[in-house]
């Protein structure tokens, strides 16, 4: 029997594969050199030479290995703003982890493997693919939550995320061995690739099969319960609190945006190419778990005295106005939600690195009263935390408020009207609870003597993290018709 | 409407019956006869030698890991051997990353001093 070699096309792959080899590299120099600094430069020149192949292969639009993966703008221009938000972890991370005495080489390591497996998630094309994706980046963040392992709660959290995130794949799997049951069942499509899964519907439509079918419908749920976990999608979003808090703040602030991000637009796919037929049977109930999302997470994070934890529901909530732009199905609601990801990841992960700068050795939580009286102990911080909470909250002339005027224009447009309600309500209850970060901040006394001598570790690459985020949301907010029309431009124009 | 999904619910109800069916029989019907043989912790029918309760070196944790790693190297390589000829310069290339990957893991360990065994 003669041997095919199947058609390769690395440059479709170019993103993923490049930082993969380079995040090996970063593990070998590890071995060679204790200098973290090192590290972290060697994996942020990684990161911009990722961003680079991304320029190169700009504009084509192709498929390889079987359909397996897809390379576009739409997924090209996601990979950017998650290549950013590593870069921008990294800056976090690169004083906070020697001032923890968490200095290991493989930090940066598995940084560079989990966002390849994000990269290769959002370039999926095929379940199987997908499968893949959401494994690399789930174990590089379970060893990652772990990092800070002396504190309890850090080994608790990744214990908790390595267990639940186990129990996830489970439904994944078997959400695809279903899925592929009832597609192949009847004829020789023997492929897990979205597109063949779309054809393979159309055909049978037009055989006058309903393809509204227990098996199929039960096999997406469990696809999406998975992707959900990962979004901490409200019924399944039990573990994000505790993962948040424990795992060490740099991780947060990069998980929290772009485990989200990539997953998403994993849905987007998996929504708009496969299963745009059976659009009347998913899009209500999406509706729903988007409107729980939003509802429970800024309900609950009123409750929160923790720093972590009002962030970690902060960002259940924001994770529901994703969806929204999400489950419109429409270029639109993907271009809003690629706004909406640009603006909640350079917001998010300053409001943590705000966080870090605050963070001593050795303390076990942030708590919103250690807060008190921090514009006199670092004005320009706290300019900078208001500038977070106000972007996080969705007031005008900040990025936040793009990203959520975006996703509500795209749900409004899907005939969405009431979840757009639901979003505008549940926008205003947040900013209860962001608006009071900045009260403590600025009106209130510092609890003890103590506390009001607190060291701020504002140092060099925060404040360039800092400042990059600040300048961001800024232009995101005051002049956002470039960004605008470039993600609306590319990603309509992918869609077609 | 909900008719199609009777099949689920059924192999649902089914798996909640078949444990508790099994556990609750045989908690019923089994008679109790406790000896003394019956009561020692069962240890792959050897005699126990000392309390279970003990502390395990995790070196030995760390030496299965990396067995599994050279047992995967090996389920792989096996297949590749029996059609190394059909496969050609291309089968070479994509088991040369491989087992580039894979050295990589092997250098790593061993410079981290994972093979040390105290």
């Amino acid at each position: 029997m003669p041997f095919n070699p199947p058609s390769i096309d690395l440059t479709v792959l170019g993103m993923p594969a490049l930082l993969m080899a380079w995040g090996m590299l970063v593990l070998l120099i590890d071995l060679f050199t204790s200098n973290q600094r090192v590290l972290a430069t060697v994996s942020l020149i990684g990161l911009i030479a990722t961003a680079g192949v991304g320029l190169l292969t700009w504009g084509t639009q192709r498929t390889a290995f079987f359909d397996m993966v897809v390379l576009d703008n739409f997924g090209t221009v996601v990979n950017w703003i998650l290549l950013g938000a590593t870069a921008l972890s990294i800056l976090l991370a690169l004083d906070y982890l020697p001032r923890q005495n968490l200095m290991r080489g493989e930090f940066y390591a598995l940084l560079l493997f989990a966002t390849s497996g994000m990269l290769l998630l959002v370039q999926a094309n095929d379940l199987v693919m997908i499968f893949i994706g959401v494994e690399l980046l789930s174990i590089s963040l379970y060893v990652l939550t772990g990092f800070a392992v002396p504190r309890i709660s850090s080994g608790e959290a990744a214990m908790k995320y390595l267990l639940l995130g186990a129990f996830a794949a489970g439904f994944l799997v078997y959400g695809i061995a279903l899925i592929y049951g009832f597609v192949a069942a009847n004829d020789a499509i023997s492929s897990t690739s979205l597109t063949a899964i779309s054809q393979d519907l159309a055909a049978k439509q037009a055989a006058g099969i309903a393809i509204n079918d227990p098996i199929i419908l039960t096999g997406l749920g469990f696809v999406l319960i998975a992707l959900g976990f990962k979004v901490s999608m409200v019924p399944f979003h039990a573990w994000t609190p505790d993962v948040y808090e424990g795992a060490p703040t740099p991780i947060t602030a990069y998980m929290s945006v772009t485990t989200k991000g990539a997953a998403l637009v994993a849905i987007i796919r998996l929504l708009t190419v496969a299963f745009a037929a059976l659009r009347p049977e998913w899009q209500f109930i999406f509706a729903i778990l988007a409107a729980l999302t939003m509802t429970y997470g800024n309900i609950v994070a009123i409750a929160q005295k923790n720093l972590k934890r009002m962030l970690a529901y902060s960002s259940i909530a924001h994770a529901g106005y994703m969806l929204m732009g999400v489950l419109s199905a429409s270029p639109l609601g993907a271009s809003a939600f690629v706004i909406y990801l640009v603006a909640y990841a350079l917001t998010n992960i300053g409001a943590f690195a705000v966080l870090t700068t605050l963070e001593n050795r050795g303390m076990a939580a942030l708590e919103l009263q250690d807060l008190r009286g921090l514009y006199r102990r670092h004005p320009w911080l706290s300019v900078a935390m208001v500038i977070f909470m106000f972007s996080l909250a969705g007031v005008p002339l900040t990025a936040g408020f793009m990203g959520k005027f975006a996703v509500f224009q795209a749900a409004w447009d899907a005939d969405l009207k009431w979840l757009v309600l639901v979003g505008v309500l549940t926008s205003v209850i947040s900013a209860f609870f962001y608006l009071r970060v900045t009260v403590q901040m600025f009106m209130e006394e510092p609890v003890s003597a103590e506390a009001a001598e607190r060291p701020v570790f504002a140092t060099a690459p925060l404040v360039v993290g800092l400042t990059i985020a600040v300048v961001g949301i800024i232009i995101l907010g005051v002049v956002p018709s470039q960004v605008l029309n470039f993600v609306n431009n590319t990603v309509v124009a992918a869609a077609r | 409407m909900l008719r199609p999904y009777l099949p689920i619910l059924i192999i649902f109800i089914v798996g909640v019956i078949i444990p508790l069916a099994a556990l609750g029989l045989s908690a019923l019907l089994g008679p109790r006869k406790a000896t003394k043989r019956k009561l020692v912790p069962y240890e792959s029918g050897m005699n126990p030698i000392g309390p279970a309760m003990q502390r395990t070196p995790v070196r030995f944790y760390v030496v299965a890991m990396l067995f599994i790693l050279f047992d995967i190297e090996i389920i792989f390589l096996t297949p590749y051997a029996l059609y190394f000829r059909q496969m050609g310069l291309f089968g070479l290339g994509e088991m040369g990353v491989f087992l580039a990957i894979l050295l990589l893991g092997f250098v790593y360990i061993w410079r981290k001093g994972a093979l040390r065994w105290d």
